[in-house]
């Protein structure tokens, strides 16, 4: 039709109505200041002028490039390391009746409940030069491994944050796939193996998607426990933006850094859209 | 829009007007919510607000300073942790002002004067007569003198450093190395390293510093993001020798921990408190900073954190268990981290210390 009867038009009002207080929040709290950073990122840092010169300077350094390619080369990693831990997670919690799968949901959620320094005291407990793991391996006449303050160090104090925001979109696209799709493939001579491979995996790629683009975005932002548990070379750009902001009081840098972090945040989402399973992430059809 | 139906009317207006109604009171109240809250600011004219970076040495304060203010005064001293250049400069520029009080780290006063944070010390109501030098600024009041050095561990090394050149000298004192992953005090300790004297540091020769860091970086295996870990990682033998505070120190030896520290070649720095520039209740603030800068408070306060006061005739009546562990001021061997020159070069110095870090 090409045009809306009276009843679509009330309703589609209606709609508006409803939807008004959230979209005025959402204006206010989340695009007002992400354009008043971008703003400032054109800023000059004296005067309330516009200026390329924040992007010019990071442009000159090649310290900046090189952060951030350790950040792009930690970010992958912890979102590889990630998933390789939530995915059997979940594919276990979504076998389990729902009242135990409630709880043991509370145990993937401890992570959350424990400050950074804290695990960091007891990450050097377990993985440290002294800790468990490495008296265990000298007791057992193997050499010690450097499991802590180093690239294995980062990624797996990040994968421990990062596991449950992994969890819980491949835990609920599981959850939803319909018990008749693996009976019926049984029925019709597919092993286990087989129906994993061929049924659940597939239908399970939006989850996989959704939670690698949350797990890369909050990667991206990350400074804290690389620098607690990471060596000299574990550099994250984030932690430029916090010297930036809060040390140097130099805001238009800081703007700018974080302009580009949400330039490879929306880069990302693009190019996991092309990903089997992706194309939902920017609101497209699924599959 | 409503249908012609008569019979229909009376059922439709009802839901209609609800639902508006509730929607024009969801209206009505986020307009009232800002005057709620702005009404609430405008009282409290009998309190003063206080920022320190909490922990022991906040309760110390409270005990030694904010407890006697009130006791004298009436007025209600509100005690916020996470002092922040950042979050006063955001204050300052949007004309809300909620903090009072802030401490300050030694790099923030020139920094807050140059961008116009801070408010003149009131020399009528704060009284500064008998403070060192050093600790006196026109637009900050010198609270407290921290020291930092060199800590070691006492049950497991038969040879350890006690100055910065010792502690360059890997080949006669062996063991893994700790310093912070930032360029302040680094840089002047890599001088003291390379054998300058302490009245020599400043204006820094970065070059020589970053050579003498050359020379080192093998030997340090933990570049230290938190204070924290300045101890814990010699009691968990993760590293040997690190730089660190007495304060640090001092808590783990009453933990029994096997730690010690040297009072050769020490950094010391000032613990600020500044006045918020714009703050409604300046006179308040003024006279929290009169008690901040009383010998006899401060002595108290020694006694319970650590850190020395900035009047250097009041240190006899320091509780001799505590006065241990404070560093020498007049020890030319010490020397004051220099604000002023930090300054102006933090940030460039920041990025090529993050650059050599990555080589």
């Amino acid at each position: 039709m090409a045009q809306r009867s009276a009843l679509e038009r009330r309703q589609a009002l209606h709609i508006a109505l409803y939807a008004a207080p959230a979209t005025l929040l959402m204006l206010g709290v989340f695009v007002a200041p992400m354009g008043i950073v971008i703003g400032q990122s054109l800023t000059s840092e004296h005067a309330a002028t516009f200026s390329f010169n924040a992007f010019t300077r990071i442009a000159s350094d090649p310290l900046f490039l090189r952060i951030g390619v350790t950040t792009l080369e930690i970010t992958l990693l912890a979102t590889g390391f990630a998933l390789l831990l939530a995915y059997p997670l979940a594919f276990y919690l979504a076998q389990q009746p729902p009242r135990r799968r409630a709880l043991l949901m509370v145990l993937v959620l401890v992570p959350f409940w424990t400050s950074v320094l804290v695990k960091s005291f007891a990450f050097t407990v377990i993985l440290g030069h002294s800790g468990f793991v490495n008296t265990a391996l000298a007791w057992l006449g193997l050499p010690t491994i450097k499991l802590l303050f180093n690239r294995v160090g980062v990624v797996i104090g990040m994968s421990h944050y990062l596991v449950p925001f992994m969890v819980f979109p491949i835990l609920s696209n599981l959850v939803a796939q319909p018990r008749e799709l693996a009976l019926a493939s049984a029925i019709l001579g597919a092993g286990q193996w087989r129906i994993f491979c061929r049924v659940t995996l597939p239908l399970s790629l939006p989850g996989v998607m959704a939670g690698v683009l949350l797990v890369m975005i909050l990667s991206l932002g990350f400074y804290v426990v690389p620098a607690l548990l990471g060596g000299r070379q574990d550099m994250m750009l984030a932690n430029l933006v916090d010297f930036y902001a809060r040390e140097a009081i130099d805001w238009p840098m800081a703007s700018a850094l974080s302009v580009l972090l949400m330039a490879a945040a929306a880069i990302a989402a693009v190019c996991l859209s092309f990903i089997p399973g992706g194309s939902a992430l920017l609101g497209g059809e699924e599959r | 829009m409503m249908p012609k139906s008569e019979v229909r009317a009376p059922a439709a207006t009802p839901t209609r007007t609800s639902r508006r109604a509730v929607l024009t009171a969801l209206g009505a109240t986020a307009l009232a919510a800002p005057f709620v809250t702005i009404s609430g600011r405008a009282r409290g004219a009998d309190k003063v607000v206080a920022v320190n970076f909490g922990g022991a040495m906040g309760e110390a304060k409270r005990k030694a300073i904010y407890d006697p203010f009130t006791r004298d005064t009436g007025i209600e001293v509100v005690a916020v942790p996470g002092p922040d250049l950042a979050k006063i400069r955001a204050q300052v520029q949007s004309g809300d002002v909620e903090w009072d009080v802030v401490d300050l780290l030694d790099g923030w006063v020139p920094a807050g004067i140059r961008m116009g944070l801070l408010e003149r010390i009131d020399d009528k109501i704060v009284d500064r007569t008998g403070c060192i030098p050093g600790a006196r600024s026109d637009y900050a009041v010198g609270g407290s003198i921290y020291a930092g050095g060199i800590a070691y561990p006492t049950d497991r090394m038969a040879k350890t450093p006690k100055n910065w050149p010792d502690f360059w000298n890997v080949a006669a004192f062996a063991g893994r190395r700790g310093l912070r992953n930032r360029i302040n005090d680094t840089l002047e300790i890599a001088l003291m390293g390379d054998g300058v004297a302490a009245k020599d540091v400043y204006p820094c020769d970065v070059e020589r510093a970053f050579k003498a860091l050359d020379r080192i970086k093998p030997a340090v295996n933990h570049w230290i993001a938190q204070t924290a870990q300045t101890v814990s990682l010699i009691q968990s033998n993760e590293t040997d020798f690190t730089y660190t505070y007495t304060t640090r120190v001092k808590d783990m030896q009453a933990a029994n921990v096997q730690i010690g520290y040297s009072f050769e070649q020490n950094i010391m720095g000032v613990g600020w408190a500044g006045v918020v520039k714009g703050t409604p209740r300046k006179e308040a603030a003024m006279r929290l900073c009169s008690y901040i800068a009383k010998p006899e408070l401060q002595v108290h306060l020694t006694d319970l954190a650590g850190d020395a006061p900035v009047y250097p005739n009041m240190l006899a009546k320091v509780d001799p268990a505590v006065r241990k562990w404070l560093p020498d001021v007049g020890d030319p061997n010490n020397l004051f981290v220099n604000a002023a020159w930090w300054d102006t070069r933090v940030e460039e110095l920041t990025r090529r210390f993050q650059e050599w870090l990555l080589t």
